[in-house]
C-alpha cells in the first residue's frame, strides 16, 4: 500500500517533470502564436484542441508543467533555505531567539499569502518572479517549525550529548548530527509544500497576480476557459485536471517517502 | 487438566520466511509458573505474542497451542479476543507504552474488568481500588485518578499488573516486567507478583534474559536460543546441573555474585561458540 | 593527586534539587562506583563533573584546572581526557552516520586537535576497534547492523579514541541482556588496567559495581550517603538506604 503511494506518486510527477522537459526542446504548435483555428474539440491535429486565441492547448500544457516546476523548484527552495537553517538554530539555542523565531514565524503564517503576492505585485509589477517570492516567503514558517521540531528532538538524544562530550562545535553538531536526522522530515515537507505552491501558483495567474500573458501557466489557462465555461467546459477541464494531477503527485510521494524515510521503519528489518 | 499446551509451534515472518521459532513445545498446568530464559532476538516476545494471537499479519503460524484443552488455532479474532484479558493476559516490559497516555490509570483498570464482566461502571470502582491495593500501591485513590506520567515506573509496573489479574486470569504472561526498572523497585515488583500470583492461584509464563529474577519467580524453566527450545527442566535442575553448553554459559554469566572482585568473568562465548 | 574534584556542587531543575552540596574527590587511577535509584542525582554529577552541565553553586575542577562556569570554547582540555558511554547504544550512535566517523567523532573537533598533536585519525580508529575486540570492516557499516553488546563496544571505541585520561560510563551495561553483560565488563575492567584509566562507574546494579570498583559513593536524592571502599561498604553498609540496595540485588535462588 505504502509502496504503491509511493510510485504513483513517483509516476505523475515524472510526468509532469518529463513535459516540463520537452516543452524546452519541442512543442507541437507556436504555444503563444494566435491563429483563426479558434476553439477546436479534441481531434486531430491538435490533440486537444485549442482555445479561445486558436492556440494549441497540448503545448500550453507542456509549457505550463514547465513554469509549474520553475516556481515550485524556487518557492521550495527559498522557504527551505531560509526556514530550515532558522529552526534549527531556535530548536538548538532555545531560549528568547526560539521564542522570537517562533513568533515571527507565528506572523508570517498568520499572514495571507494572496494578500502579500497582491503587495508585491503593487511594488514590482505581477511576475513569475513575485509570485515565486511570495509563495516562497509564506511557506517559510511551515519549514522553520518543522525544522524545529525535528532538531529538538535530536538534540535530546545521547549521541548529541556525546558529541558534546566529545568536544563537537555547534555548527559540527548541527552539520553531522542535527541537519542529517531531520533531512527526511524536510524532504517530505519540501515534497507537500511543493504540491501547495504549485496551488498557490495557479490561484495568483488565475488572479492575474502571477505569470503575466502571454505565458501560458496553467492558473492563466483555466482564467481564459472560463470565458467560455458555458459553451466549452472542457477547455477547463486540461488545466484543472493537470493541476490536480500534479497536486497529487507531489503529495502521494511526500506521503510516500514519509513512510519510506522513516528510520524506525528501517531498522526493523 | 493442563492449562495450556503447545506443540511444535513455529512462527516465521514477512515473504522471505524468516523462521523467528522453530518447534516450541512446552506445557503449563495450573497455578505453575514456568520461566523461559533467552537473550534479545531468541524469539521470547514472538512466542508471547503468538500465544495471546497477537503477532503481526505477515507472521505464518504452525504448530498447536490448546488453552483448557481448546485449540485457539482455530478460534475466531473475535473469540480470541474474549480470550485475552480474560482466560490469559499479559504483562509487557514498557509500562509506559503499555499504557494509554491520555487516560487516568483508574479508569484503565476499570475497563480491563467491564470488558469481560457484568460488573455495572459504578460497582467497578471498588474492585478497581482493591486490585491497586492488592498490588502494593498506597493512596489507591490519588493514584486511580493519575495519568500514567503523574506515576513514577515502578507504580506503572503495578497498575499494569492490577490490569493483567483483575479478571483472576488461568495464566499470566510476563514478558521482562521488571527489565525497565531498578533493581530495588524491580524487587518490590517481583515481591508483589508473587503474592497475587500465589493468592489468585494463577499461572505465569515468566519471560526475561535475566536468570537470577526468573528464579525468584519460576519453579520451572525452558532456555532459548534461535528460536528453539535448547533446554528444560526444573528452575533448581537447570540452574545447578545446566546440561546445554549454552545454558551453562548463562548460569555462568549470572553469578556474578559468587565470582572474587576483580577477576575475569566468565560469558557465555566461554562455553557455547554457536551462532550468537 | 585528584584528577576530579567538586566542592558543594548543586543543581536545580526548577524547583527539583537533583544535587544539594556535593563533594567529592577522585584522584587518579581510581576506579569509583556511583550508586543510587533513578533520580539520586547519578547522572546530573557525572555532566557537571564533564561540563556537559553547569552547577547552580558550588565549583567543579579537572586536573587542577576550573570546569564550571567556563564557556565550551575553553573546555578543549576536558574534552580531550575525559570521555563518557552513555547506556542505551540504541541512542548514543548517530544512526545515520558510519561506525568509523562515530569512533572518529572526537578526534575532528578542532578544540580536542589542539591537546591531541594532531593525531592519525585513521590509524586511531584502527588502534581502537582492535582494543574493543570489533573486526576492521566495522568501521564502514551503520550501527543498526550490530548487536547491543557490539554497539555498546563502539560507544567505548568512541570514549577511547582521544586517548582519555579518565572515563565516565553510565549505566553502561543496564540495558544489555545479563549475558552479554559479562563480556562488556570484561572489556572495560581490561582497558581500565591496561591503559591506566580513571573509572567513574554510574550504575544501579550493586553487584557489578563490587566487581569492578575500588571505592563507591552512595546517592539519594541528591546527596551522598555513604562513601568508602567498595569491600567495606558492601559488606558492612552503615546506612538503612544501602543495605536495601543490596538486598536488592536479584541473586539466584535455587
Amino acid at each position: 500500500m505504502r509502496k504503491a503511494q509511493l510510485n504513483i506518486g513517483l509516476v505523475l510527477v515524472g510526468l509532469v517533470i518529463l513535459a516540463g522537459v520537452l516543452s524546452l526542446l519541442w512543442t507541437p504548435y507556436d504555444p503563444i502564436r494566435v491563429t483563426s483555428n479558434r476553439l477546436l474539440p479534441p481531434g486531430w491535429p491538435h490533440l486537444l484542441g485549442t482555445d479561445g486565441m486558436g492556440i494549441d492547448i497540448a503545448s500550453r500544457l507542456l509549457i505550463g508543467a514547465r513554469y509549474c516546476l520553475i516556481v515550485g523548484v524556487i518557492s521550495v527552495g527559498v522557504a527551505a533555505v531560509v526556514g530550515v537553517p532558522l529552526g534549527m538554530l531556535a530548536g538548538m539555542r532555545g531560549g528568547w531567539l526560539d521564542e522570537l523565531t517562533m513568533r515571527v514565524a507565528d506572523i508570517v503564517y498568520a499572514f495571507p499569502a494572496l494578500l502579500l503576492a497582491m503587495l508585491l505585485a503593487a511594488a514590482f509589477g505581477a511576475s513569475t518572479g513575485t509570485a515565486m517570492a511570495a509563495i516562497g516567503i509564506a511557506t517559510i514558517p511551515a519549514f522553520a517549525r518543522i525544522a524545529r521540531a525535528g532538531t529538538l528532538q535530536v538534540v535530546a538524544s545521547d549521541f548529541v550529548l556525546a558529541a558534546k562530550a566529545a568536544g563537537t562545535s555547534r555548527w559540527g553538531i548541527a552539520a553531522r548530527h542535527v541537519f542529517p536526522n531531520i533531512a527526511p522530515l524536510v524532504g517530505v515537507q519540501a515534497s507537500v509544500g511543493f504540491a501547495m505552491a504549485i496551488l498557490a501558483e495557479a490561484a495568483l495567474s488565475y488572479l492575474g497576480l502571477g505569470t503575466p500573458r502571454p505565458t501560458p501557466t496553467w492558473g492563466a489557462m483555466l482564467r481564459d476557459a472560463q470565458d467560455v465555461w458555458y459553451t466549452q467546459p472542457v477547455q477547463a477541464l486540461w488545466p484543472g485536471l493537470s493541476i490536480a494531477l500534479a497536486v497529487l503527485g507531489f503529495n502521494l510521494l511526500g506521503d510516500g517517502m514519509r513512510d519510506v524515510l522513516d528510520p524506525r521503519l528501517r531498522e526493523v528489518k | 487438566m493442563t492449562l495450556l499446551e503447545v506443540e511444535g509451534l513455529s512462527v516465521r515472518f514477512g515473504r522471505r520466511r524468516r523462521r523467528a521459532i522453530e518447534d516450541v513445545s512446552f506445557a503449563i498446568e495450573p497455578s505453575q509458573r514456568l520461566g523461559l530464559i533467552g537473550e534479545s532476538g531468541s524469539g521470547k516476545t514472538v512466542t508471547a505474542l503468538a500465544l495471546m494471537g497477537l503477532l503481526p499479519q505477515n507472521a505464518a503460524v504452525g504448530g498447536e497451542i490448546r488453552v483448557n484443552a481448546v485449540s485457539v488455532r482455530d478460534l475466531d479474532e473475535h473469540s480470541y479476543s474474549r480470550l485475552r484479558g480474560d482466560a490469559m493476559s499479559m504483562v509487557f516490559q514498557e509500562p509506559m507504552t503499555a499504557l494509554d497516555p491520555t487516560m487516568r490509570v483508574g479508569r484503565q483498570v476499570a475497563e480491563a474488568l467491564l470488558l469481560h464482566s457484568r460488573h455495572q461502571a459504578g460497582s467497578s470502582r471498588k474492585s478497581v481500588m482493591a486490585m491497586l491495593e492488592r498490588v502494593g500501591l498506597d493512596e489507591v485513590g490519588r493514584i486511580a485518578d493519575s495519568y500514567p506520567h503523574q506515576l513514577s515506573g515502578g507504580q506503572r509496573q503495578r497498575v499494569c499488573i492490577a490490569m493483567a489479574l483483575i479478571n483472576s486470569p488461568d495464566l499470566v504472561i510476563c514478558d521482562e516486567p521488571t527489565t525497565a526498572l531498578d533493581v530495588t523497585v524491580q524487587a518490590k515488583v517481583l515481591q508483589v507478583l508473587n503474592e497475587v500470583l500465589g493468592a489468585e492461584g494463577a499461572a505465569c509464563l515468566f519471560i526475561s534474559h535475566d536468570l537470577a529474577v526468573v528464579s525468584q519467580v519460576c519453579d520451572q524453566v525452558i532456555v532459548m536460543l534461535d528460536g528453539r527450545i535448547v533446554e528444560a527442566g526444573t528452575v533448581a535442575g537447570v540452574f545447578s546441573h545446566p546440561e546445554h553448553p549454552y545454558t551453562k554459559g548463562l548460569v555462568a554469566t549470572a553469578r556474578l555474585d559468587q565470582m572474587p572482585p576483580g577477576e575475569r568473568l566468565p560469558t557465555v562465548p566461554d562455553f557455547y561458540r554457536g551462532q550468537l | 593527586m585528584s584528577i576530579l574534584r567538586a566542592e558543594a556542587v548543586s543543581r536545580c531543575f526548577g524547583a527539583f534539587p537533583a544535587l544539594r552540596g556535593i563533594d567529592l574527590e577522585v584522584g587518579l587511577g581510581q576506579r569509583l562506583g556511583i550508586v543510587g535509584e533513578s533520580g539520586a542525582g547519578k547522572t546530573t554529577l557525572i555532566k557537571l563533573l564533564a561540563g556537559l552541565d553547569q552547577p547552580d553553586s558550588g565549583q567543579v575542577w579537572f586536573d587542577q584546572k576550573i570546569v564550571s562556569g567556563r564557556p565550551e570554547r575553553d573546555l578543549g582540555f576536558l574534552r580531550s581526557s575525559l570521555q563518557i558511554v552513555f547506556q542505551d547504544p540504541r541512542s548514543s550512535l548517530n544512526p545515520r552516520m558510519r561506525v568509523g566517523s562515530i569512533i572518529t567523532e572526537p578526534l575532528r573537533s578542532k578544540r580536542v586537535r589542539r591537546e591531541l598533536n594532531d593525531i592519525d585519525q585513521r590509524q586511531r580508529l584502527g588502534e581502537v576497534l582492535k582494543m574493543v575486540d570489533l573486526p576492521a570492516d566495522s568501521a564502514d557499516r551503520y550501527p543498526h547492523e550490530f548487536s547491543g553488546g557490539q554497539r555498546q563496544r563502539i560507544a567505548i571505541a568512541r570514549a577511547l579514541a582521544p586517548k582519555p585520561q579518565v572515563l565516565i560510563a553510565d549505566e553502561p551495561v543496564s540495558s544489555l541482556d545479563v549475558s552479554v553483560r559479562a563480556q562488556v565488563i570484561n572489556l572495560l575492567a581490561d582497558l581500565v588496567e591496561r591503559e591506566g584509566l580513571t573509572l567513574l562507574f554510574v550504575s544501579h546494579d550493586l553487584m557489578v559495581v563490587r566487581h569492578l570498583c575500588d571505592s563507591v559513593i552512595v546517592m539519594r536524592a541528591g546527596e551522598i550517603v555513604e562513601r568508602g571502599q567498595s569491600a567495606e561498604v558492601f559488606e558492612h553498609p552503615q546506612t538503612d538506604y544501602t543495605k536495601a540496595l543490596w538486598a536488592a540485588v536479584p541473586r539466584i535462588r535455587v
